[in-house]
C-alpha cells in the first residue's frame, strides 16, 4: 500500500484585480474581482514507503505548489491525496507529525535564538519524551556536525549551517516522510555534498520517504532511482532515471577533433547509416549516433579511414540534457 | 554661489517631496479619517463637558467645537515627518551625500518640508469634508481674523517645521531616539492645545505651556481664528509666534554647527 | 492528540523563547515598556483636566470616568500582550511565514499569538492596573470578593472582544492580504470611544459602538455594572451583566471564522 497517494491535484490561485487611484485599495477590496492562474493541473502518482523520489521542473512548474498540498499548507481546488492515510489539510496536525519539511529558500528555526532553543522547542511541540529528544538531538549533531555552532543564533550562521539545523529540525522527530524543497540551493559544492550524503544516509538507514524538488540535477542523479517529471502543472514522466536516460540515449555524441593537415570534409560526407554529422567546425565534427544500428567499433575506423584523426572522445547524455530538451519540446519521447 | 542657483535647488527638493506625497496618499487619507474620528469624539467630549451651559469662562460652545475642530485638521496638516528621514538617512550611512550636497543640509529639509506640505494641499478636498461632518466648521470671527489666521498659519508652519528639525537633529547624536520622540509628541500633544485649549488648563499647566514654543502651532492661530486671541489681541499673538520663529532660527543654527562638526569628525 | 495540559505548556515554552527573542535588545525592550506606559496616561490626564474642571462628563464622577478608563486600559493591555501580532499578520502572510506554523502540530493562530511579545504592552496593563487602583478607592462600591472576580472576568472578556474583532478583520487578509489600515482604524476606534460613558455620545452612536462594532462590552458595560450606573444604559441592563460571556462568544465565533478564511491561504510564490 503505497505511504502517498495524489489523484487528478488541481489548485488554482485567485489574486485579487488590483486598482489604482486614489481609492484603489478601497476598489479593491470591495469589488471582489480575481484573475485565476493553474498552478497543478491533474497531477497523480503514488510513492511507496521508503522510496526516494526527485520532483523535477522548471521553474512556476508546480513543484512546490504540490509540496505546500501535500503537507498542509494549501487546500487544493480539486483532486485528492492520502499521506499515510491522512488527508493532510484536514487532520492537519495530525498529518504534521509525520512529517518533516525543509524550504531551501525559508528557516524554519527561530531567528533570534542559538539553534540548541530552536532544537528544545521543537522537541517540545513533537512531544518527544526526554530520552527519545536526547538521543535522536546527539544523533543528528554527530551526523551534521552541528556542535560548534550549536550556541549561535540563527541569524548569525551561514547558509549551509542553517540548512544543517533545519534538516536536523526536521529529522527531530523522527518522520515517516520527508519533503526538501530546493534543499541545495545556494549552497557551495561542499555543503552541497554534504548535505546529500545526509539525505542518502537517513533514506538508508532509517527508510525515512524522501521527496526532493529541486533545480540541480547533480542531486537526483545522485539520490534518486524514480524521478517524477512536472511541466506547467502537469506529470511529463513518471519513472525510473534510467528509463528516462535510455530513452533518450538512443543518441550517442562524437566529439572529434580533426587532424590540422587534411582538408575539410564535404557535407553528407560521413554516410553511414545510423550516425550523422550535427555540428562542424573548423577541424571539429560532433557527430550523433544510435548505438542499437551502428557500433562505436565500427563507427571510429570508418571515420578514421576517412579522415586524419587526433581525438575522439564519447559524450554520454546527461539529465542536464534530457530535462531542457523535454521543456522546450513540451512532451516526453515515448 | 547665486541666490537664484540656490532657489532652483530648493524648488527641486521641494517637487520631490509632492511627488512622495502623492505616492503616500492612500495612508494620508487614512490618518485624515482617523483625525476625523478623533474630532468627532472631541466634539462629543467637550459637549458633555458644557452641558446645559452654552459658555464656559467667556468661551462659548461652538467657538470651542469649531477651535477643536479647526486646531486637530490643522495639526494634521502640519506635522512634518524630517525627523524620521534624518535618522533614516543616518543609520542607512547615506547623510554623507546629502551633506556634500551643494545646498546646506537644513535648507534641503525644510524645503522637503514644503514641498510636503504644498503636496498635502490636494487632501483638503478629502479633509475639510470630514471635518465638517465630524466636528463643526464655521468661516472666521471676522475678515480682519481671517487674515490674520492666514498669516498666523504660515508663522505656526515655520515654528512647526523648525522644532521638528531641532528634533531630528539629534539623531546625529544618538539613533535610539523611539522614547526621546514619542516623549516630545506627548509633550506636543498637550502643549500645543489641540485637546484642551489654554483657557481651559489649570494654572499651573498653562504657565509652563506658555514659555513653551508649542503654543505657536495650534493654540495661538485657532484662537486667532474664533475670534478669541489670547492675551493682548491679534497683533501680540502674531509678535509671540514671530519671536519663536526667529529663535528656533538661532537654535538651529547653534545646533547644526555642532552637529556637522560632530558628523565630520566621527566620519558619517 | 495532545491533552490541554500538553498544549499550554507548550504554548507557554513558545512564549518563553519569544520573549528571549525580545529582551535579546535589552534597552529598547525597557524604553518601550516606559513610552508605552506615559502614552497611555497623557491620554488620561487629558480627560482628568476636562473632568476636573467641569466635575462630571455626562453625569459621570472623576472618580468613576477613571475607573472606567483603568478597566478599558487593562483589557487593552491583556489584548495587547496576547494578541499583538495580529497587527502583523498581513506581513506573516505575505512573506509565507505562515507556512511555518501551518507544518507544526499546533494551531497556526496561536503559534502567530507567541511569534513575539511586544513588551510596551506592560506599559499598558501597569497604566491601567495603576488608574484602577486610584479609582476603586474613589468610587461608591461595596468591594465583595463577588465584585472583584467579576473585575476579573470583564477585563478578560474585555481583551477577548478586541482580540475577536482583530481575529476577525485579520482573516480577511487571507483574501486581501493588505488590511493593515483598516485594522488599525478599529483599533483606534476601541482606544478613543472605550474610554468615556456611553452617556455623552448619540444614540445612533451609542447602538453602533455595541452591535455593529462591540466597543461597549469591552469596559463601559461591565463598569456600569461594577458602578451600578445601570441607570444610563441603553440596552437592558442583563446584556450588560454578561459582557465577558459575550467576549467568550465573539472569540469562538472569531476562532471559527479564522478557520474557514485560512483555507483562502495561498502563500507566496509557487
Amino acid at each position: 500500500m503505497p505511504i502517498i497517494e495524489v489523484d487528478q491535484l488541481v489548485k488554482d490561485f485567485q489574486r485579487p484585480k488590483r486598482f489604482d487611484g486614489p481609492l484603489g485599495g478601497l476598489r479593491t477590496l470591495f469589488t471582489h474581482q480575481y484573475e485565476t492562474t493553474r498552478a497543478v493541473d491533474g497531477v497523480s502518482f503514488t510513492i511507496e514507503e521508503g522510496e526516494l523520489i526527485g520532483y523535477l521542473g522548471s521553474n512556476g512548474a508546480g513543484k512546490s505548489t504540490t509540496i505546500k498540498m501535500l503537507s498542509g499548507i494549501l487546500v487544493p481546488s480539486g483532486g485528492t491525496v492520502r499521506v499515510a492515510g491522512l488527508v493532510p489539510w484536514e487532520d492537519r496536525e495530525k498529518n504534521a507529525l509525520q512529517i518533516g519539511v525543509v524550504f531551501g529558500q525559508r528557516t524554519q528555526l527561530w531567528w533570534d535564538l542559538p539553534l540548541s532553543d530552536s532544537l528544545r522547542l521543537i522537541g517540545k511541540l513533537y512531544r518527544l519524551d526526554d530520552a527519545r529528544y536526547r538521543r535522536n538531538r546527539d544523533r543528528l549533531v554527530e551526523l551534521l556536525g552541528l556542535q560548534s555552532f550549536l550556541e549561535t543564533p540563527v541569524r548569525q550562521l551561514s547558509l549551509g549551517q542553517r540548512m544543517r539545523g533545519d534538516l536536523a529540525a526536521a529529522m527531530l522527530y523522527e518522520p515517516r516522510i520527508l519533503y526538501l524543497d530546493e534543499p541545495t540551493v545556494g549552497l557551495d559544492v561542499v555543503a552541497k555534498e554534504r548535505t546529500r550524503q545526509f539525505v542518502e544516509e537517513i533514506n538508508r538507514d532509517t527508510g525515512t520517504t524522501i521527496m526532493l524538488t529541486t533545480h540541480d540535477l547533480a542531486d537526483v542523479e545522485r539520490l534518486c532511482k524514480r524521478i517524477i517529471f512536472i511541466d506547467k502543472g502537469t506529470v511529463l514522466y513518471d519513472g525510473p532515471v534510467e528509463e528516462l536516460k535510455r530513452r533518450y540515449a538512443p543518441y550517442r555524441m562524437l566529439d572529434i577533433t580533426l587532424a590540422p593537415d587534411g582538408e575539410t570534409p564535404a557535407p553528407a560526407w560521413l554516410g553511414i547509416d545510423g550516425a550523422e554529422v550535427v555540428e562542424e567546425g573548423d577541424a571539429r565534427l560532433l557527430v550523433r549516433f544510435d548505438p542499437a544500428r551502428v557500433a562505436v567499433t565500427e563507427l571510429i575506423p570508418a571515420i578514421m579511414a576517412r579522415h586524419p584523426v587526433t581525438d575522439i572522445a564519447i559524450v554520454e547524455p546527461d539529465l542536464e540534457g534530457v530535462v531542457r530538451e523535454i521543456v522546450e519540446a513540451g512532451e516526453v519521447r515515448r | 554661489m547665486t541666490l537664484a542657483r540656490n532657489l532652483d535647488a530648493l524648488v527641486a527638493y521641494g517637487r520631490m517631496a509632492t511627488r512622495r506625497m502623492y505616492i503616500y496618499r492612500f495612508n494620508v487619507i487614512m490618518m485624515i479619517v482617523l483625525t476625523g474620528i478623533t474630532i468627532y469624539l472631541l466634539t462629543l467630549l467637550w459637549k458633555a463637558a458644557y452641558g446645559d451651559r452654552t459658555e464656559v469662562d467667556g468661551i462659548p460652545l461652538q467657538s470651542m467645537l469649531v477651535y477643536l475642530t479647526i486646531a486637530n485638521l490643522q495639526l494634521r496638516f502640519l506635522s512634518p515627518e524630517m525627523d524620521q528621514d534624518i535618522q533614516e538617512r543616518i543609520r542607512e550611512g547615506q547623510i554623507g551625500f546629502d551633506l556634500n550636497r551643494p545646498v546646506g543640509y537644513p535648507g534641503q529639509l525644510v524645503a522637503g518640508a514644503a514641498g510636503q506640505m504644498i503636496g498635502l494641499l490636494p487632501m483638503l478636498v478629502v479633509a475639510v469634508p470630514i471635518a465638517f461632518v465630524a466636528g463643526e466648521l464655521r468661516p472666521p470671527a471676522s475678515v480682519e481674523e481671517g487674515f490674520a489666521y492666514l498669516a498666523s498659519l504660515v508663522l505656526a508652519w515655520l515654528v512647526a517645521v523648525q522644532m521638528n528639525l531641532l528634533i531630528g537633529l539629534v539623531s546625529f547624536w544618538t539613533l535610539e531616539m523611539t522614547g526621546f520622540r514619542m516623549m516630545y509628541r506627548l509633550i506636543g500633544n498637550f502643549a500645543t492645545g489641540a485637546l484642551i485649549p489654554l483657557w481651559f488648563m489649570p494654572d499651573l499647566l498653562r504657565s509652563i505651556v506658555q514659555l513653551l514654543p508649542f503654543q505657536a502651532i495650534a493654540f495661538v492661530p485657532v484662537s486667532i481664528y474664533v475670534g478669541e486671541p489670547a492675551t493682548g489681541g491679534i497683533w501680540s499673538a502674531l509678535a509671540l509666534q514671530a519671536f519663536w520663529a526667529v529663535v528656533m532660527v538661532l537654535v538651529i543654527q547653534l545646533v547644526w554647527r555642532r552637529a556637522f562638526r560632530h558628523t565630520v569628525i566621527q566620519g558619517g | 492528540m495532545a491533552t490541554v495540559a500538553q498544549r499550554i505548556s507548550i504554548l507557554l515554552t513558545l512564549a518563553g523563547a519569544s520573549l528571549r527573542s525580545e529582551f535579546q535588545y535589552r534597552a529598547n525592550a525597557v524604553s518601550a515598556v516606559i513610552s508605552g506606559m506615559i502614552y497611555q496616561l497623557t491620554g488620561f490626564i487629558a480627560v482628568w483636566i476636562i473632568v476636573a474642571r467641569f466635575n462630571e462628563i455626562g453625569g459621570w464622577s472623576l472618580a468613576e470616568i477613571t475607573f472606567l478608563y483603568g478597566m478599558r486600559l487593562t483589557s487593552h493591555g491583556i489584548f495587547y500582550a496576547c494578541f499583538s501580532q495580529l497587527f502583523e499578520a498581513d506581513r506573516v502572510m505575505v512573506t509565507g511565514e505562515y507556512d511555518r506554523y501551518l507544518l507544526r502540530p499546533m494551531p497556526p493562530l496561536l503559534q502567530l499569538f507567541t511569534r513575539k511579545l511586544r513588551v510596551n504592552c506592560f506599559g499598558d496593563l501597569i497604566g491601567g492596573l495603576l488608574l484602577l487602583g486610584f479609582a476603586s478607592a474613589g468610587v461608591d462600591v461595596a468591594w465583595s470578593p463577588q465584585t472583584v472576580f467579576y473585575l476579573v472576568l470583564a477585563v478578560t472578556g474585555g481583551a477577548l472582544v478586541e482580540g475577536a474583532v482583530q481575529i476577525m478583520l485579520g482573516s480577511l487578509s487571507f483574501r486581501f492580504l493588505q488590511t493593515m489600515s483598516l485594522r488599525v482604524t478599529v483599533n483606534e476606534v476601541f482606544n478613543l470611544y472605550g474610554n468615556y460613558p456611553f452617556t455623552i455620545f448619540p444614540k445612533a452612536l451609542e447602538y453602533l459602538l455595541t452591535f455593529a462594532l462591540p466597543v461597549a462590552f469591552v469596559a463601559f458595560f461591565p463598569a456600569s455594572v461594577v458602578l451600578e450606573r445601570e441607570d444610563g444604559l441603553h440596552v437592558a441592563p442583563w446584556l450588560a451583566v454578561i459582557a465577558p460571556l459575550v467576549g467568550v462568544g465573539l472569540f469562538l465565533v472569531a476562532l471559527r471564522v479564522w478557520r474557514r478564511q485560512s483555507r483562502h491561504y495561498q502563500s507566496s510564490g509557487h
